[in-house]
C-alpha cells in the first residue's frame, strides 16, 4: 500500500542519525526559546534561517520544524510558572495552568501538557499522513467570508475564558480588535490611530502585550501583597506532587482526545486556525464540564485540551504550506523561506516531486514529539525547582527578561516604555476586573477578521447579506448566535428560578 | 476595588469607544475600491461604545458599589517601588545600556525595596549580568544597548 510505502521512506530519511540529531537540536531551542520571553520561535527561527543555507534542505526543515513545536511547550512552561505566555496560543493556558501553580500543582500542570502535546502531536501527526493533503485542499473552500464567520465564532468563544460577565468578556474582545487596527491599514496602508508615533505605524507587537498585560502586570499585583502571600507559585512539598495523579489523567483524557481532533482539523485551516483552537476547546471543555466553575480556578481540563489543541494545531499548520504552499501564519511563511532559498517551492507538486522532503519531514514529527517527552518530563522537577527562588529575587530577573525580550524584537527602546506602559495598564485592568485575556486573543485574530471583512463586502458589492449566502459561512454565524445566546439564556433559567436572590446577568 | 473599579474601568473604555468613533470619522468608510480604512474601526467603535455603557449602567446598578472596601489590603510603597523601578529600566535602558541600568535596578529592588543582605543582592545582580551577556550575546546574537559602556 502506498501510505506504508511513504511512511518507510519517511521513517528511514527522518530517523538517519543526522536528522535524528538536527530534530534533539530542534526541540531543544525551541523548548529553550519558549521559556524566555518575547524571543518567540518567529525571532528565532529568523535569527536561525543562515545556519540552514548550508544544511540540507530536509535536515533544515526538520529542525526548524522542531523549533516550532519545541517552542510551543517552552511558551507553555513561563505561562504555568510565571503567568507569562510564551506566545498567543499559550494565554489560554495562563488561566488555570498558573492557578494550579499558586496552589502547588506546578508539576502535574507541566506533566499533563507534556503528555497532552505528546498525544496530540501523535494524533495529529498520524492524521496528517491519512488525510492530511485531502483535507487541506477542502479548506481551500475556506475564502473571506468564511473566515469572517469563523473568526467571529471564536471571538464569541472567549465570553467562556472569561470569569466576568459576558458584556465585560465581549468588551475587552472588541477593545483588543480596536487594537489591532493602530498602525497600517492591510489595504490601502493608511495610518490609522497613530497620533503621528513611528512606532505605533508597525501596531503593537502580541509578545510585547503578552509581556505587559500578563507578566509585569502579575509581578506588579504581587509586589502590592503582603511578602507572605506574594509568590509566583507554590512549591511542591512531595515527590508524586510532581506528576499528573490517576485522578488527573481521567479528567483530562476527555480534554485531550477532543483538544487533538479539534486542533487538527482547525489548524489545517491557512490563517492561523490553530490560535483559535487553543481557545475553543478552553470553551468546549467549560461547556461540557459539570462543574463549570472550577475553570479559572485550577481546573486541570483548562490545561489539557488547550495545549492539546495547540500542539495538534501546530503540526497540521505544515499541511497547507507543503501540499498548497500557504503559509498559516508567520512561522510557516518562514519555512517557506527556508524551502524557496533551497530552491524548492512549495505546493500541489511537492508530494510528486519531492516525496522524500515531504514524508521526511512529517514522520520527523513523530520523532520530535518523543524527543519532546524524553527531553521535558524528566526536567519537571528542574522547572519546578525554578519556584524555590523566593519573589524577590525572581521579579528583577521576569522584568530583565521582559526588557531584553521586548528591546530584542526590534531593537527599539520604545518597546520597553511601551510593555511597561501595558504592565501599568495591565495592573488596573486587573483592579477593574477587566480581563486581559479576551483582548489578547481578539487582537491576535484582528488582522484576519478585518482583512477578511473587507473583502467579503467587496464580494458581496457592500451588502452584508453575503455572510449569508455562503452555507459554510451561515451555519457558522448561527453557531456564534446560539453560543451568545446560551449564557443569556441559563441567566434568565436563573433568575426565574431564584428570583429574589439572584444577581441580574449583567 | 469591586464595583468602584469596575464603573471606572467601563467609562475608560467608553471613553476609547467615543475616541474611537471620532478618529475613525476622520478616514474614508466606502471608497470605489470597497470599504474604506475607516469602516472597520468605526463599526467596532460603536460596538464597543454599547458594551461598555451596558458595562457602565451594570456597575453602577450594581448594590456593592457604596461603602465597600479593598478585599486585601495593597502595600502601595513597595508596589510603587516596583513601578519606579520598571519606569527607571524604561527609560535609561538604551541611554545607559543594559548592563548599568540592569545593576541599578537590580540593587534598587534587591536590596532597598527587598530588603535582602548587600551580599546576596551583589551576588544575584553579577550572576545575572554574566549569565545574560552569555545567553542573549553570546550565544543568541542579540544586540543588546550598551550605552556608555565598551
Amino acid at each position: 500500500m502506498d501510505f506504508f510505502a511513504n511512511l518507510a521512506l519517511g521513517f528511514q530519511i527522518s530517523l538517519s542519525p543526522l536528522n535524528v540529531m538536527y530534530c534533539l537540536v530542534g526541540v531543544a531551542i525551541g523548548t529553550a526559546i519558549g521559556v524566555l520571553p518575547g524571543l518567540g520561535p518567529a525571532a528565532t527561527l529568523s535569527l536561525l534561517l543562515p545556519i540552514t543555507f548550508r544544511m540540507d534542505m530536509t535536515s533544515a526543515v526538520i529542525m526548524l520544524a522542531g523549533i516550532y513545536y519545541g517552542s510551543l511547550y517552552g511558551g507553555s512552561i513561563t505561562s504555568i510558572l510565571i503567568n507569562i505566555p510564551g506566545e498567543a496560543a499559550s494565554v489560554v493556558t495562563c488561566i488555570d495552568g498558573y492557578e494550579m501553580a499558586r496552589r502547588g500543582r506546578a508539576g502535574p500542570a507541566l506533566g499533563i501538557a507534556a503528555f497532552g502535546s505528546f498525544i496530540a502531536g501523535t494524533f495529529a501527526t498520524v492524521g496528517l499522513s491519512l488525510v492530511g493533503p485531502g483535507l487541506a485542499r477542502l479548506a481551500l473552500n475556506f475564502g473571506p467570508v468564511e473566515f469572517t464567520a469563523l473568526v467571529v465564532l471564536g471571538l464569541t468563544l472567549v465570553t467562556y475564558l472569561s470569569q466576568t460577565s459576558v458584556v465585560r468578556s465581549l468588551m475587552m474582545a472588541v477593545l483588543g480588535l480596536m487594537l489591532s487596527t493602530v498602525g497600517l491599514d492591510p489595504i490601502f496602508g493608511t495610518e490609522r490611530f497613530t497620533f503621528g508615533s513611528y512606532t505605533l505605524a508597525d501596531g503593537f507587537n502580541i509578545a510585547i502585550m503578552a509581556m505587559g498585560l500578563f507578566g509585569i502586570a502579575e509581578l506588579l499585583t504581587l509586589a502590592g501583597k503582603p511578602p507572605d502571600e506574594a509568590n509566583f507559585a507554590r512549591q511542591p512539598t512531595r515527590m508524586r506532587e510532581l506528576l499528573p495523579s490517576r485522578d488527573d489523567w481521567r479528567a483530562s483524557g476527555g480534554p485531550i482526545a477532543r483538544g487533538s481532533v479539534l486542533g487538527f482539523l482547525l489548524g489545517l485551516l491557512p490563517g492561523g486556525g490553530g490560535i483559535i483552537a487553543s481557545f475553543a476547546s478552553y470553551a468546549m471543555e467549560k461547556r461540557l464540564a459539570r462543574h463549570p466553575e472550577r475553570f479559572g480556578r485550577g481546573a486541570i481540563e483548562g490545561v489539557a485540551g488547550p495545549e492539546s489543541a495547540n500542539n495538534a494545531g501546530a503540526q497540521a499548520a505544515f499541511i497547507p504550506l507543503l501540499t498548497l504552499g500557504l503559509p498559516a501564519n508567520v512561522v510557516m511563511a518562514i519555512t517557506m523561506g527556508a524551502l524557496m532559498i533551497h530552491g524548492v517551492t512549495p505546493g500541489p507538486l511537492l508530494l510528486r516531486d519531492r516525496p522524500d522532503l515531504f514524508w521526511g519531514v512529517i514522520t520527523s514529527m513523530y520523532v520530535g514529539n518523543v524527543l519532546l517527552l524524553v527531553l521535558n518530563v524528566p526536567l519537571i522537577w528542574v522547572f519546578v525547582a525554578m519556584l524555590r527562588v523566593p519573589y524577590a529575587i525572581l521579579s528583577p530577573l521576569v522584568m530583565l527578561f521582559c526588557a531584553i525580550g521586548a528591546f530584542s524584537l526590534n531593537n527599539n527602546p520604545v518597546d520597553v516604555i511601551i510593555m511597561v506602559a501595558l504592565g501599568v495598564v495591565g495592573y488596573l485592568m486587573r483592579k477593574a476586573r477587566l480581563d486581559a485575556a479576551p483582548l489578547l486573543l481578539a487582537f491576535v485574530l484582528g488582522d484576519t477578521l478585518e482583512r477578511s471583512f473587507r473583502q467579503s463586502l467587496l464580494i458581496g458589492q457592500g451588502s452584508p447579506l453575503v455572510f449569508l449566502r455562503h452555507p459554510i459561512a451561515a451555519t457558522l454565524f448561527a453557531a456564534a448566535a446560539v453560543l451568545l445566546a446560551l449564557p443569556a439564556v441559563g441567566a434568565l433559567r436563573g433568575v426565574r428560578q431564584v428570583a429574589e436572590t439572584s444577581p441580574s446577568p449583567e | 476595588m469591586g464595583s468602584r473599579g469596575e464603573l471606572a474601568g467601563s467609562a475608560a473604555v467608553l471613553a476609547i469607544a467615543v475616541l474611537g468613533i471620532t478618529q475613525s470619522l476622520r478616514f474614508r468608510l466606502w471608497t470605489p475600491e470597497g470599504p474604506g480604512e475607516g469602516m472597520f474601526p468605526l463599526l467596532l467603535s460603536a460596538l464597543l461604545a454599547v458594551l461598555s455603557l451596558c458595562a457602565v449602567v451594570a456597575a453602577i446598578r450594581s448594590p456593592r458599589l457604596l461603602g465597600q472596601r479593598e478585599s486585601s489590603p495593597v502595600l502601595r510603597a513597595k508596589l510603587f517601588g516596583y513601578v519606579a523601578a520598571l519606569v527607571v529600566y524604561a527609560a535609561l535602558f538604551s541611554v545607559a545600556g543594559y548592563v548599568a541600568t540592569t545593576l541599578v535596578v537590580f540593587v534598587t529592588v534587591l536590596r532597598l525595596i527587598e530588603g535582602l543582605s548587600w551580599r546576596l543582592t551583589l551576588a544575584v545582580t553579577l550572576g545575572t549580568l554574566i549569565l545574560s551577556h552569555l545567553l542573549f550575546e553570546r550565544l543568541l546574537h542579540v544586540p543588546l544597548p550598551h550605552g556608555v559602556l565598551p
